[in-house]
């Protein structure tokens, strides 16, 4: 006992001489940063230098691939491994996270300077479980209409605001093989179809769940949104589209095939590169088409949050706090955006910023500004069980995109399965 | 019959011919991407004819450690492979020779440990690494592999060590030799290209694991999980990086495959040798 | 005592004068135990547990045989138990055909050409990952090359991995692209290594080409069949990383198999490692049973075959 007391004061001392000395708290601290790899988190990691040398903290990252990163990191929280100090989590994975105790709040860490009101309301939201928010957001993204501006001239039509508007038109540029009318994903999963598909669900006056959480999805105006995304995308969509992860909706739209996607707004960046699109400069953007019920565009988030495995001393965690807050901090943002072009903005203060705006104003501005301020956090449940329960239903919607199985049948057994998930977790009573 | 063989012969090199167009198609395509930017690698028709660039390739080496990847590989891949042999050779000619008790079981054993699906064992793999502290290293991954090698390695020399005569061993033993020396100065030699062909098929199989690879480790990556993360990167999947990455990937065991070339085929015949007899 | 008897007399390994028998065969069985026993039993002990790795505030608890039971009425999971099975089957099945065939071709055109022999393994050497990425892109329905060359024979515009039976067929296609060249070599080698006289005794009598075939070199070859046959069936028992790559399982669930399933439940889609560890485990004694089965028909093969 007497040796643990020695210890412990030994170490506020050695901490506190730390302060004192050089203002550098966490000065010799190693912290790992488990991420993906996307333009923000390179732009992040090539600054690293300069933030070793604001706080002497000493950084290693480590990458995955998007669909490995959130399995990678679950194995390593799950059986005590806590080799990474920071997670990079996709937003919705958020409240599985918090709710297992695997990340801990980045409330207590936050400081004026790093003006936390000027982060986007509903990236707020999406990084935040139970009212307290656990992570630094370093991407998002809202979804929006990317059409052919060129072919929309020639046939002297405006972009779609409506539903009918979207089929009719999608139908009008159908005239296979050189071109279809619609691309969107259809490969399941829960950040994948279900992305874009919650967007019917919601616009077509369906909902997830019940005030009682029973899954209502399967609801008759849930089966109209969803035969009406099938049909889409068997009648107007190109070959294969049952099975489109985003990069191939990106592929077939800058292919030159495809006349209107709904998709990331982030897409920007890769179809207006010449090297990379052979229909750059050609696209406009607007806001997605609204349904009976209004329009809803999707959203998503990645956050940096503190490992609460990985990060065991409190000068662990204050170091991935540090690393977190200078991350994802104004200056770095509008760096991302001025110096490497990166528009996944998180800020409302870099869309304000007159050099963001000389440099990427137009219709993109305008319509992403727009669908960041409609969007809701809950557009894809924010609630612990949501993977299984959104991968379930990816494979429901799939099945019918694909004509593998009746709408009706397939969300049912979906919904089914989502019941019996909130049943195990107890949020649904029996 | 003289016409008969002329059409036969006709249609047998037709049919090499094919298939040789089949199997080297996509080995074409992945060379020609790999040396393809972007727009050409999406294009159709495709570009045949295009301005070759070396961009992929720089890229790898710029953006990735590329290098630890490789080096990784190839520790792993022949450590693990020859650990097997050193352990599987001894223990398959004890299992041809001698009568050891419940030797058909302890066989059938050996081959069943190769049958657990790797999705079973990978939660308690990674456990078992973590608590002795193993969890992201080589040592892991080539104790892993064990399991994949072994029982392969065991079962072909087994075959093979039956096949050999026993005469020339007796004779040495009865000239006072022990069994470890008349194992290693006269079977051994004999059955060399039985065990060539074991260990390039182990060694293939180590160098392209993916799924343990994968789970296993986080900094000490190999190739495959290397040429894998490319499926995403940023947001765009990077198709000309990865080919040039798979076509990195693919020397190593394409160069081995082809100095014993003389060695498999030999092996198999002897493999073939001893199921045959 | 003879040489002859000390290799027979199987009591002598405990006398202490054979330690060196044991020292040749314990050190890889020692191995083996500790490398594959542990995790064997662990995944026992999950699998009569309801854990969830992602809800650890739901606890572990115990619950006999009911994992097993419920795959039982999970369609999800009978069908990642039959797509495993068509896979495979039409993999092997299709592999061992092409691969006598153009074993047979060789070794009666192509003797001396060795180079060829090494031509055809090469793509046997690529890592999975690669072959399954340039498929995947070969195959895109409209950037793809496979469409575009199918064009003017008349194919229209395919669904290569978007449609249930076309995704089943490329999987197969593209595990047959690499695997053939396997089946090949053993059938060569067995090929190879037959005695002459069968063959010129039947020479003598007349017989044709088809009668020879069937009637002598088949059943001399059918034990490296039956190797080969087995080496493939447990090998593609693990097709994970092809199914992975160019269909995740899908169109919906159509391509799942046995180990992409219990990757989803207990790793990548759910948590729930136990439901996945007695999904592995029914795999297990289901190839066991079936690899001993195989077995046993093909002693009673090789008989009616003479």
């Amino acid at each position: 006992m007497r040796r643990i007391m020695g210890l412990v004061v030994l170490v506020v001392f050695a901490v506190t001489s730390l302060v004192y000395a050089q203002g550098m708290p966490y000065k010799g601290v190693r912290i790992t940063v488990a991420l993906r790899s996307l333009p923000e988190t390179d732009f992040i990691v090539s600054k690293l230098a300069e933030f070793k040398m604001m706080t002497g903290i000493n950084v290693q990252i480590v990458t995955y691939p998007e669909q490995q990163l959130r399995e990678r990191e679950v194995i390593d929280v799950s059986t005590g491994a806590g080799a990474y100090d920071v997670l990079a989590i996709d937003s919705v994975f958020i409240p599985e996270f918090a709710k297992a105790g695997w990340i801990t709040p980045l409330e207590p860490y936050l400081d004026p300077e790093y003006n936390v009101e000027d982060i986007s309301a509903f990236v707020r939201g999406l990084l935040s479980y139970e009212g307290k928010i656990y992570a630094g957001p370093v991407y998002s993204e809202a979804t929006q209409l990317m059409y052919r501006k060129d072919l929309f001239e020639e046939a002297g039509l405006a972009p779609p605001q409506t539903m009918e508007e979207y089929e009719e038109y999608a139908k009008k540029f159908t005239r296979p093989p050189d071109l279809f009318g619609v691309a969107m994903r259809g490969l399941r999963g829960n950040g994948m179809n279900i992305y874009i598909w919650s967007e019917w669900l919601w616009s077509y006056g369906g909902k997830y769940f019940d005030e009682n959480w029973n899954p209502v999805f399967n609801s008759p105006e849930g089966v109209l949104a969803t035969e009406n995304y099938a049909k889409l995308l068997q009648n107007y969509g190109p070959p294969g589209v049952a099975t489109y992860g985003w990069d191939d909706v990106q592929n077939a739209f800058t292919s030159g095939k495809v006349a209107m996607i709904i998709d990331a707004t982030n897409f920007y960046t890769r179809i207006e590169d010449p090297t990379k699109s052979a229909i750059a400069g050609k696209i406009g953007y607007a806001v997605v088409p609204a349904g009976p019920a209004g329009r809803f565009p999707g959203n998503y988030s990645l956050g940096f949050a503190i490992s609460a495995v990985g990060a065991k001393t409190e000068a662990e965690r204050g170091a991935a706090a540090e690393f977190i807050k200078w991350a994802t901090s104004q200056d770095i943002e509008l760096g991302k955006a001025l110096q490497a072009n990166i528009i996944s903005v998180t800020r409302d203060s870099v869309f304000n910023d007159p050099a963001f705006q000389a440099k990427f104003g137009g219709d993109w501005l305008t319509s992403t500004v727009e669908s960041f301020k409609i969007t809701d956090p809950g557009y894809r449940p924010l609630i612990e069980e949501w993977r299984e329960i959104g991968d379930r239903l990816g494979i429901a919607v799939e099945n019918v995109i694909a004509g593998i199985q009746p709408v009706q049948e397939a969300l049912n057994e979906a919904a089914l399965y989502a019941a019996e998930v909130l049943m195990r977790t107890g949020k649904l009573k029996k | 019959m003289e016409r008969r063989t002329v059409l036969k012969k006709t249609f047998a090199y037709l049919f090499v011919i094919s298939v040789l167009v089949l199997l080297y198609f996509p080995v074409y395509w992945l060379i020609t991407m790999s040396l393809k930017v972007r727009i050409d690698i999406m294009s159709i028709p495709p570009r045949w004819f295009f301005q070759p660039t070396w961009g992929n390739f720089a890229w790898l080496f710029h953006h990735y450690n590329l290098q630890n990847a490789v080096v990784t590989s190839i520790i792993v891949a022949l450590s693990a492979t020859l650990i097997s042999l050193a352990l599987g050779i001894p223990c398959a000619f004890a299992l041809a020779r001698f009568a050891i008790p419940r030797k058909k079981d302890v066989e059938f054993w050996i081959a069943t440990t190769r049958m657990l699906p790797p999705v079973s064992v990978i939660i308690p793999f990674y456990f078992i690494w973590m608590s002795l502290r193993l969890l992201d290293t080589r040592t892991s991954l080539v104790m892993t592999y064990l399991v994949i090698n072994l029982p392969l390695i065991i079962w072909i020399m087994m075959g093979f060590f039956r096949a050999l005569p026993r005469e020339l061993e007796e004779a040495a033993r009865v000239d006072g030799a022990s069994r470890w020396s008349s194992f290693l100065k006269i079977t051994l030699p004999l059955a060399l290209p039985g065990i060539g062909a074991s260990s390039i098929l182990s060694f293939i199989f180590n160098w392209n694991e993916f799924f343990f690879a994968f789970v296993l480790t986080t900094t000490n990556r190999t190739l495959p999980v290397e040429v894998a993360s490319f499926m995403a990167v940023g947001l765009e999947v990077k198709y000309g990086e990865m080919a040039a990455a798979g076509v990195l990937a693919s020397i190593p065991s394409l160069i081995f495959a082809i100095l014993a070339r003389k060695l498999i085929v030999t092996g198999f015949r002897g493999i073939a040798g001893f199921t045959m007899k | 005592m003879t040489v002859r008897q000390t290799y027979m007399d199987g009591k002598r390994f405990f006398s202490g004068l054979s330690e060196n028998v044991w020292l040749m065969f314990l050190p890889a069985l020692i191995i083996l135990v500790l490398v594959t026993l542990p995790p064997f039993f662990y995944t026992i002990y999950l699998s009569v547990h309801d854990i969830d790795i992602t809800k650890p505030y739901l606890g572990r608890n115990f619950i006999g045989l009911k994992n097993f039971a419920t795959i039982f009425s999970d369609h999800r999971a009978i069908g990642s138990f039959t797509n495993t099975a068509i896979l495979i089957g039409g993999m092997v099945v299709v592999e061992f055909v092409l691969g006598l065939l153009l074993a047979l071709v060789i070794d009666s055109f192509f003797k001396k050409a060795t180079w060829l022999v090494t031509l055809i393994i090469i793509p046997m050497t690529f890592p999975r990952v690669v072959i399954g990425l340039v498929w995947r892109i070969m195959l895109n329905p409209i950037v793809g090359v496979v469409n575009y060359l199918l064009q003017p024979v008349g194919g229209g515009p395919v669904d290569w991995l978007a449609r249930p039976t076309w995704a089943m067929f490329s999987i197969i296609m593209v595990d047959v692209w690499q695997w053939t060249p396997f089946m090949l070599l053993m059938i060569l080698a067995g090929l190879q290594s037959l005695p002459k006289e069968p063959f010129d005794a039947s020479r003598v009598d007349g017989a044709g080409d088809f009668h020879v075939f069937r009637f002598i070199t088949l059943p001399l070859l059918q034990p490296i069949i039956v190797v080969a046959i087995v080496f493939r069936l447990i090998d593609a028992l693990r097709t994970f990383d092809i199914v992975y790559i160019l269909t995740r399982g899908g169109p919906g669930t159509s391509t799942e198999t046995v180990d992409i399933f219990a990757y989803y439940m207990g790793i990548s889609e759910a948590g729930r490692i136990s439901y996945a560890a007695s999904v592995s485990l029914i795999v297990l004694y289901v190839t066991i049973i079936l690899i001993t089965l195989f077995l046993r028909f093909s002693r009673q093969w090789r008989e009616e075959l003479y």
